[in-house]
């Protein structure tokens, strides 16, 4: 009797939340070496990065407000972001961030420089200027705090409450500033301003001074 | 160096979601400050989360037959590696004072300013201010370069909108307190200040202004259409 009850509490409770999140380190690591090939002009290498990015890439262009007639922009978005990668491989830091991080910066800075093309907008300021993609690259000691940095806002990332996640969300992959968040929730921007920080502190992201 | 841009600044800057002069200025304090640096590196793992976990959304396949076209197509192109290294340089930058070189210009400002501050036109507002604009193409804002001779005093002013100041080389200090390197400060609408360069260097400050500055001195009214 005894040691069927054991048995039973050992198979039900650790199981769960463990093997998910290596799964997603493994995953992770799949992807840095990936990349690592693509700076070496492997081209199969690249056509698996194209097929697991290109849709997260897509999403996020759809996710953009965007001018008129310009119905593409999803797709030349992931068309910019892939030939930015295909260039800038060998510039990546495996060590410094995840294959989804540096990809996410790519979209992002793309993403800005499509939509002022299409406001026609001309200015002599490069988008990589003012937000560079990579700048030093980590040290040993770094790329292990790097790696539990991950896992722990991916973690509190899982149990933070919706309604911080979507005001991040709003900024981080819809791009919009603090007061158009304020409009689309229908909420004072002191209010918007308050649950960014929240959440980001939840998520331990602010840094102590 | 002692002032940084409050977190929700850089978190801005991170989600790139910041009018572009801003995003220049916070760019500009980053390229001094290895700490804030850590801080975007941090908001910037959060993005890369968010963005895994987006929803999939289809793509043809012979879309990656246009990319791969492309990429025939400028094979030549490989050269942009090189520029990421640029950031890396302009760190250690913080030594005041290298006259007879060329100067250390931060890498989000080079192509605004060139490699000297010197090649810009700069036009003399006071006695010891002058002001160089920078093209930056924002008509929103008025994005500049302010020179103060040393022990230099700006007169009393206020702003209507905001006001950016990135300190690039030498110091000042006002009733806020004392910037030098890479100090970025903003002030409010309404937050009167009366700046004074330290007394043994030139001060070379960023500016980003939002709208028009007004000097409050009774003495001073007449400048103001002079710093548009």
């Amino acid at each position: 009797m005894m040691a069927s009850f054991y048995k039973t509490v050992a198979e039900s409770l650790p199981r769960k939340v463990t093997p998910i999140h290596e799964a997603k380190n493994a995953e992770d690591d799949i992807w840095r070496d990936c990349l690592r090939q693509v700076a070496q002009q492997d081209r199969a290498a690249f056509a698996r990065l194209f097929k697991h990015f290109a849709p997260q890439i897509k999403a996020f262009g759809l996710s953009t407000i965007i001018p008129d007639r310009s119905g593409q922009f999803a797709d030349e978005l992931v068309q910019e972001v892939m030939v930015a990668i295909w260039r800038k491989a060998s510039s990546y830091d495996a060590g410094k961030s995840a294959a989804a991080t540096w990809i996410f910066t790519i979209a992002r800075n793309k993403r800005i420089d499509l939509l002022r093309k299409l406001k026609r907008h001309a200015g002599m300021l490069d988008i990589d200027d003012v937000w560079p993609l990579e700048d030093e690259s980590a040290s040993p000691f770094q790329m292990l705090q790097q790696r539990s940095t991950e896992q722990r806002v991916r973690e509190s990332l899982q149990s933070l409450p919706a309604a911080q996640r979507e005001a991040i969300a709003l900024a981080f992959i819809e791009g919009k500033s603090h007061s158009e968040i304020a409009e689309t929730l229908h909420l004072p921007l002191g209010t918007v301003k308050s649950r960014i920080r929240l959440a980001m502190q939840r998520l331990q992201l602010v840094l102590e001074r | 160096m002692k002032h940084h841009p409050e977190f929700s600044w850089l978190e801005q800057y991170a989600a790139a979601t910041l009018p572009l002069p801003v995003a220049l200025c916070v760019s500009t304090h980053l390229s001094f400050c290895g700490e804030c640096r850590r801080q975007i590196d941090l908001l910037h793992n959060l993005g890369g989360l968010l963005f895994a976990q987006l929803e999939p959304m289809p793509v043809a396949d012979e879309l990656l037959q246009r990319i791969l076209l492309r990429i025939d197509d400028c094979q030549g192109e490989t050269a942009e590696v090189v520029a990421a290294g640029g950031v890396a340089q302009s760190m250690n930058s913080t030594a005041p004072g290298s006259e007879n070189s060329v100067d250390d210009i931060p890498q989000p400002l080079r192509k605004l300013i060139g490699a000297e501050y010197n090649n810009l036109k700069w036009s003399r507002m006071l006695p010891s201010l002058h002001a160089a604009n920078l093209p930056a193409g924002d008509k929103d804002y008025l994005v500049s370069l302010h020179r103060v001779k040393p022990g230099g005093k700006i007169p009393r002013h206020d702003h209507r909108g905001q006001e950016f100041t990135v300190v690039l080389r030498g110091s000042f200090s006002d009733e806020y307190g004392i910037y030098s390197d890479g100090d970025f400060m903003l002030r409010e609408s309404g937050q009167e200040h009366l700046p004074l360069a330290a007394r043994y260097e030139e001060c070379v400050c960023l500016t980003v202004q939002q709208a028009p500055v007004k000097f409050t001195g009774l003495f001073w009214r007449w400048l103001n259409p002079l710093l548009r």
